[in-house]
This record gives structure tokens, C-alpha cells and sequence, in this order.
């Protein structure tokens, strides 16, 4: 698989304490990656990290197949850190004036990106007037500058109203197919990046504590079996000797055992004369295993 | 277009309204509206002083370099740094394919140009206010020697380039507009003090500008052969600066 973004044992410390620790990164190609934990698990730090911003003290990092920083990483990477770098005094396609500059990029540039954010109508407004939302989408805009092959936006619903959001979750998944880019996307909340991301990284204090896909994050064989009976406490006797822990909850027996083990679950029950209307393989609801990764120690 | 000229370009884009510029713009006019006001309302008290057109240009240069000009420059480059600070703006230009000398660079050369601007307008402005005081017959202004005028304009400029290397490096590196006209105040001060004692005042990034407190002396000329090393100096302060700049390769903690 292509690799935009690959990190081994990549570390970064503040004084005594540990940001970012020993982390383990790989980010697939033309697809949206979120990167997600709590505030303070060293996200930021490690985008900061990612583009050059600052430097390791450990581990090695290649973005785009090149060390952070390089010219050559930079110029097929687009960003926005924390908020976006806006002149307030200038108009929004001024500032994106800026940014053309600076990327050697063709005039027309400036149009397309603003009609990628749908801004086109507010671009000579100055950047005072504008609204959160606004000031958001320009700053995926400069992002998008001189079409990135990668585009790292860290928080970018940050603040926003729930329309907001709506907006720019709309934007970002429409990026990869109307851009081409892979996107790197940074958010604290799993709901706000698990509809638009299929992979997921999650991080807590700075640690590696789930890479996949996303749907992987709640995947059966993490959670158990659940069952629906006739009679629950025959059934609980019925399976008590194939030695898997059990309980009985709201009408349902929920069975510590792998999905592997549901065959012989069935056999066990019908052998026992126990009506079993359902046998599934537990469904772990993605927002408590979230929560679950970032307990563990 | 080079590295360099697309950077200076993308600056003068961010001066645009912006306070550097209205700084590099007001100071000019306001030296020489409050100077032709002392001027014109000193009626016949300033004849002691041989007035006229010399007079209104010495004491006008004299005013802009021992004063207005490290003001001016202390407070335009502190005002370009604070603007990059306010926009958060290292986030943005620190990740772009560029050498990060070349951010510091551009930014020397934006403050450098605005300070141009100042002295272009106080060319400009000083024959016009002039030409206004002519109306006061006290005055004696007579006919106004050009020469002179562009002479002082060609040296002031010269001064401007070491203020503006200071100031770019001073303003990154210690923020806040106090400090800048601390810094620009008690230089112009300590350097003017200090500049009949030494010929090595030319080095001080206010040492080619103090040389014009000896304008009002007439039998001394300007020494031109300082410019070489404030020039130097400033020179050697930028490449310092952009050393110091690319060093310090982390925005954020």
C-alpha cells in the first residue's frame, strides 16, 4: 500500500514531559485519514512534527517519501495549524494572493480554490467581517493552494455552529475525489471524523492506541456474542460448560466469547432444548470503544 | 519569478492598508506640517537663526534622522512583526517550499522599502511646505537649493539602511512597541553622544543618521565615507538576523 504519511517510533518532549511518544504513523494515499483523541494527546504536536514545525527527538518521520520540512514534502502539502493564519486587514483573496506568491502558483489558482470553499462571492470582504465558518473554509482554501497532493487540517471544525460543521464535513469529503488529495484530518470529537474518514488513527498522551479502518474501531470480535432466547436462565445453565462468562441484560445473554465460538454456542443451546431466536456477534458502539482506547493505560 | 521576488511581492500584498504602512506614510507629513506650523508662527523670533530655505531642510533632515527616522523605523518593523504574530501567520509561511532565510529576508526588504516611501514623501513634501512658507515674508526663504536637498535625501536614505536591518532583527527576536522606541530613542541619543568622539560610531545602526546633528555646523560636510561601514553593519545584521531567524526553527511550545 502507498504511504503518505510514515512514522516509526516518532517522539517529541517538552521539558521532562512526553508529547508525543514513540508513535508508529502510517497514513494511506487518496483516502481521508482522521486523527483523532482528547485535547492535549498531541495531535497539534504531531502535525507539527509531520510538516516541519518542529523537530523530533526521537524516531524517524517521511512525509510524501521525504523527511518533514523539505522542499520537496512542502510543496505537495497544503495545511492548516490549529487556526487558520489569516491578515484580518486584507480581503480573502488577498490573502490568498499571499500564499499564490509564496507557491509560485498560476493566477487562476486563487478562483479555483475559492470556488472549491465557496467563497467566491465574499473573496474582496475583508477577513475582519467574516464569519468562523468563513474564516475556516479560507483557511482550507490557502490549504489547498497549488493542489497538495496531501492536506494536513488540523481541527478545522474547531468552534464552528452545527451548520458549520455540516459545511465543512460536506467539503472535506468531497476533497479526495474533486482534488485528488489524501487527507490527513485532526479532530477531537469521533463523531465529527468518523462519517467522512475511512481510517482512523487514534492517539492518547501521546501514543499509538488504534490504527485501521474505521469501521475496524468497533469491529466484531472485539466485543462478544449476544443472544436472544426463550428462557435465559436455562440457557445460561445450558452453556455453562463451555466456559465462557456470561450475563444476562435487558432480556439477552451477552457471551464473552469470539465470533468464532458461535457454532458451538448454537450446537450447545439446541442440544440443551433452548429456543435461540438470535445469535450475533456483539457490535461495540464506536464511541464507547473510543472511550475504552483512551482508558487504557 | 525568483524566490526573492515572489517574497517581497507576497509582503508588499500584506502591507496594503496595514499599519507599517500608514506609519511609513503619516511620519513624513507629520514632521513637516508640525515643522512648517513652528515655522510659519515664529515670525521674526527665527531670523536669529538665518532662515530660509537651507534652514528649513537642515533643521528638517536633522529632525528626520536624529529622531523621526529611528522612531519611525522601530515602530514600522515592530508593527510588520506584530501583524505576521496577529495572523498567526508562521503556521502558514513556515510550511511553505521556501528557504526560511528567504521569509527573513523579504521581510528586511519590505521594512527597508517602506522607509524609502517615508523619505521619498519627505522629499517630496519639504519643497511643497516650502514653497507654502515663501507666503511668510519674515521667513527670508529665498530660492530653494535642490541640490542640497537631494544630497541630505541621498545620505538619509543611506542611514535608513541600518536602521532598518536593526530594527527587522530587534523587533523579531524581543517583541513590543515599547521596546522598539526604547531601543530606537536611547540609540539615536546615546549614538548622537557619542558620534564627534569616534570614528567607530559608524558601525551603530544610528551611527550614519546621528552624523546629521553636524548639518547645522556649515563648515563641516557630511562624512559620506561613514556609509561604507554603516552599510557593512547593516550587512552584517542581516545575514545575523537571518542566521538567527533560520535557527530558530520552532514556532510553537
Amino acid at each position: 500500500m502507498d504511504f503518505v504519511i510514515a512514522t516509526q517510533g516518532l517522539t517529541r518532549r517538552f521539558g521532562a514531559r512526553t508529547v508525543v511518544d514513540g508513535l508508529d504513523l502510517r497514513v494511506p494515499a487518496q483516502s481521508i485519514t482522521g486523527f483523532l483523541g482528547p485535547n492535549g494527546a498531541g495531535k497539534t504536536t504531531t502535525i507539527s512534527l509531520l510538516l516541519g514545525l518542529l523537530k523530533a527527538h526521537a524516531g524517524t518521520c517521511e512525509v510524501l517519501g521525504h523527511p518533514p520540512g523539505h522542499p520537496a514534502a512542502l510543496a505537495q502539502t497544503g495545511a492548516m495549524v490549529e487556526a487558520p493564519s489569516l491578515y484580518d486587514h486584507l480581503t480573502g483573496r488577498e490573502n490568498l494572493e499571499i500564499t499564490r506568491l509564496m507557491r509560485g502558483a498560476a493566477r487562476p489558482e486563487v478562483d479555483r480554490v475559492l470556488g472549491l470553499v465557496d467563497l467566491a462571492r465574499d473573496a474582496r470582504r475583508p477577513v475582519r467581517e467574516y464569519s468562523l465558518g468563513m474564516r475556516q473554509r479560507l483557511g482550507v482554501a490557502l490549504a489547498l493552494m497549488g493542489q497538495p497532493r496531501l492536506l494536513i487540517l488540523d481541527e478545522p471544525t474547531n468552534g464552528l455552529d452545527p451548520a458549520g460543521i455540516l459545511d465543512m464535513r460536506e467539503l472535506i469529503r468531497r476533497l479526495p475525489g474533486e482534488t485528488g488529495a489524501s487527507v490527513f484530518l485532526s479532530s477531537h470529537l469521533l463523531a465529527e471524523v468518523e462519517q467522512v474518514a475511512g481510517n482512523l488513527v487514534v492517539i492518547h498522551r501521546g501514543r499509538l492506541r488504534y490504527q485501521g479502518p474505521t469501521e475496524g474501531l468497533g469491529a466484531p470480535g472485539q466485543g462478544g456474542l449476544v443472544l436472544r432466547v426463550a428462557d435465559p436462565g436455562k440457557a445460561l445453565e445450558a452453556l455453562l460448560p463451555l466456559g465462557f462468562p456470561a450475563r444476562e441484560e435487558d432480556g439477552r445473554l451477552w457471551l464473552e466469547a469470539a465470533p468464532g465460538a458461535a457454532p458451538r454456542v448454537a450446537a450447545c443451546l439446541v442440544e440443551a432444548g433452548c429456543a435461540l431466536y438470535e445469535l450475533a456477534p456483539q457490535r461495540v458502539n464506536l464511541e464507547t470503544r473510543f472511550l475504552d482506547l483512551l482508558e487504557q493505560r | 519569478m525568483s524566490t526573492m521576488g515572489r517574497l517581497f511581492r507576497a509582503e508588499r500584498v500584506k502591507l496594503r492598508k496595514s499599519w507599517p504602512m500608514l506609519t511609513a506614510v503619516l511620519a513624513p507629513v507629520c514632521q513637516t506640517a508640525f515643522l512648517a506650523v513652528l515655522f510659519w508662527f515664529s515670525g521674526p523670533r527665527i531670523q536669529a537663526f538665518r532662515p530660509g530655505f537651507r534652514f528649513w531642510f537642515e533643521l528638517n533632515y536633522a529632525a528626520w534622522n536624529l529622531v523621526l527616522m529611528p522612531v519611525t523605523a522601530a515602530l514600522l518593523c515592530e508593527l510588520s512583526w506584530e501583524q505576521e504574530r496577529d495572523a498567526r501567520a508562521w503556521n502558514l509561511l513556515l510550511i511553505q517550499p521556501l528557504p526560511r532565510h528567504a521569509h527573513y529576508l523579504a521581510k528586511g526588504l519590505g521594512h527597508l522599502a517602506l522607509l524609502m516611501l517615508s523619505q521619498v514623501l519627505l522629499l517630496l513634501l519639504l519643497p511643497l511646505a516650502g514653497a507654502v512658507l515663501r507666503l511668510q515674508p519674515d521667513l527670508l526663504m529665498g530660492p530653494p537649493p535642490l541640490a542640497l536637498l537631494l544630497r541630505f535625501a541621498a545620505f538619509s536614505a543611506l542611514a535608513s539602511v541600518a536602521l532598518a536591518a536593526f530594527h527587522t532583527w530587534l523587533s523579531m527576536r524581543a517583541p513590543g512597541h515599547w521596546v522598539a522606541l526604547a531601543a530606537a530613542l536611547a540609540g539615536s541619543w546615546m549614538t548622537l553622544r557619542l558620534a564627534e568622539g569616534s570614528p567607530l560610531v559608524q558601525f551603530l545602526p544610528w551611527g550614519l543618521a546621528a552624523q546629521m546633528g553636524s548639518i547645522f555646523e556649515r563648515w563641516r560636510t557630511l562624512p559620506w565615507a561613514y556609509a561604507f561601514g554603516s552599510l557593512a553593519a547593516a550587512g552584517a545584521l542581516v545575514v545575523l538576523g537571518a542566521a538567527d531567524f533560520s535557527r530558530h526553527r520552532e514556532t510553537r511550545a
